[in-house]
């Protein structure tokens, strides 16, 4: 098993020295690398500088292949807290159904559909096109507060939506490899949860294969 | 420790060290002060898409896609940092397999992930397995890919499709073969919806 030091470093919160990395081809996933440092808790709006979020949160979407009621339920709880629209209820009114609420795992309900027409039906889709945004469009409706959504669509078929809630420039990916520049997104997804990811990564490569396929513009 | 994984290209440490830095640093990962913060070692991620379960190419077809390690914090689990492969360059070409921040992402399913290692550890007893992460994300399938012994199996991690039960070891083929009809309407459906 390699070994692991760990050294303090007056800049960076830690350095790692693995000792005979190449005298193997496998690794101990159990081995942790402690970070030994006293953290602050810092505000991530107030330190991550040009960051700027809408307050969107995608709730969990409560079936494997309800990512679109989630989605549509989550913006129209942001526009209106008093919203009385549920995941399952946007699910009976968009499949025709009237069981989802009590049996959503059913075949029947347990559904792909398209955002567009369930951001319809809650009154909150303004437009919607394939293809993806600019990381400027993104500020700009952040700004506005009008947080968009995104298809990705996987390699091999099938597709996912979610939510964009910040953005942010340059800090978070300073020394990352990314270089000065880099853009990056909180996404709050529905099934993986939130990630802050590089803005490349999200055009192509979120979740490994995804590519972002379409834009949906919320009012 | 009988989890292995296979070594992440040079320099992946200090691409790891920068990240945790800057997440913790900058406050997209909050901490107590003296908290303390840690990451599992690299485990490489595949994905698989859902035309490959459909026409039965098996894990043969699965495509590396970066690595993802466990942040952790006084032992609770903060989410999964993933590395991608550098897009070549000017600068990086030839050096393509190097490795820059990709996401770091936090909810239940992470916290699954960390939890299913975690077991898979304690049951793999003195065998020497190797261990990597499958993603299906057209079927909202996210496993643990074992290889040791008894050859390729699955575990799911909660939540999994309802034709596998999350936590169960898998043989490989048998987990994807209850995957093919779900994957085939995956594959009917248009390109709008999810």
């Amino acid at each position: 098993m390699p070994k692991t030091t760990v050294k303090k470093s007056s800049r960076s919160v830690a350095r790692t020295r693995r000792t005979s990395a190449k005298r193997t081809a496998v690794r101990d996933v159990a081995l942790y690398v402690p970070y030994k440092r006293a953290w602050w808790v810092i505000d991530i709006i107030k330190l991550l500088g040009s960051a700027r979020c809408s307050g969107l949160a995608v709730e969990h979407q409560q079936q494997t292949n309800w990512c679109w009621a989630a989605v549509s339920n989550s913006v129209s709880n942001f526009y209106d807290a008093a919203s009385t629209w549920t995941e399952c209820s946007i699910v009976d009114a968009e499949l025709g159904q009237s069981t989802c609420c009590t049996n959503g795992s059913s075949a029947a309900c347990n559904q792909s559909w398209y955002l567009d027409k369930a951001l319809t039906r809650v009154g909150r889709l303004q437009s919607w096109a394939s293809g993806t945004l600019t990381f400027a469009s993104v500020q700009s409706l952040i700004n506005n507060g009008r947080p968009p959504c995104a298809r990705q669509g996987w390699s091999g078929g099938g597709g996912h939506f979610m939510g964009i809630t910040c953005y942010f420039e340059g800090l978070l990916g300073k020394w990352s490899g990314a270089g000065s520049t880099a853009k990056r997104l909180r996404i709050t997804d529905p099934w993986y949860g939130d990630s802050v990811v590089d803005y490349t990564v999200f055009v192509s490569g979120y979740q490994g294969t995804g590519s972002w396929t379409h834009s949906y513009h919320t009012q | 420790m009988p989890l292995m994984t296979d070594s992440p290209p040079a320099g992946t440490e200090k691409v790891l060290n920068d990240v945790v830095s800057e997440l913790v640093g900058h406050g997209a990962v909050a901490m107590g002060l003296r908290a303390q913060a840690a990451v599992s070692a690299p485990m490489r991620v595949y994905n698989l898409g859902a035309d490959a379960i459909a026409a039965g190419k098996g894990l043969a077809a699965a495509q590396a896609t970066g690595w993802l390690s466990t942040l952790t914090s006084n032992g609770e689990v903060r989410g999964t940092i993933e590395l991608v492969p550098q897009r070549p360059s000017r600068k990086t070409e030839g050096s393509s397999d190097r490795l820059r921040f990709g996401g770091f992402t936090t909810g239940p399913l992470q916290r699954s992930l960390a939890a299913s290692i975690a077991d898979a550890e304690k049951a793999a007893g003195r065998s020497r397995v190797r261990v990597a992460v499958l993603r299906v994300p057209a079927l909202y399938l996210l496993a643990l890919w074992l290889h040791g012994d008894d050859g390729d199996q699955l575990i799911p991690v909660p939540p999994c499709p309802q034709t596998l039960k999350p936590g169960e070891r898998y043989a490989a083929e048998r987990a994807l073969a209850t995957l093919v009809e779900a994957a085939r309407s995956v594959a009917k459906a248009d390109d709008a919806r999810n």
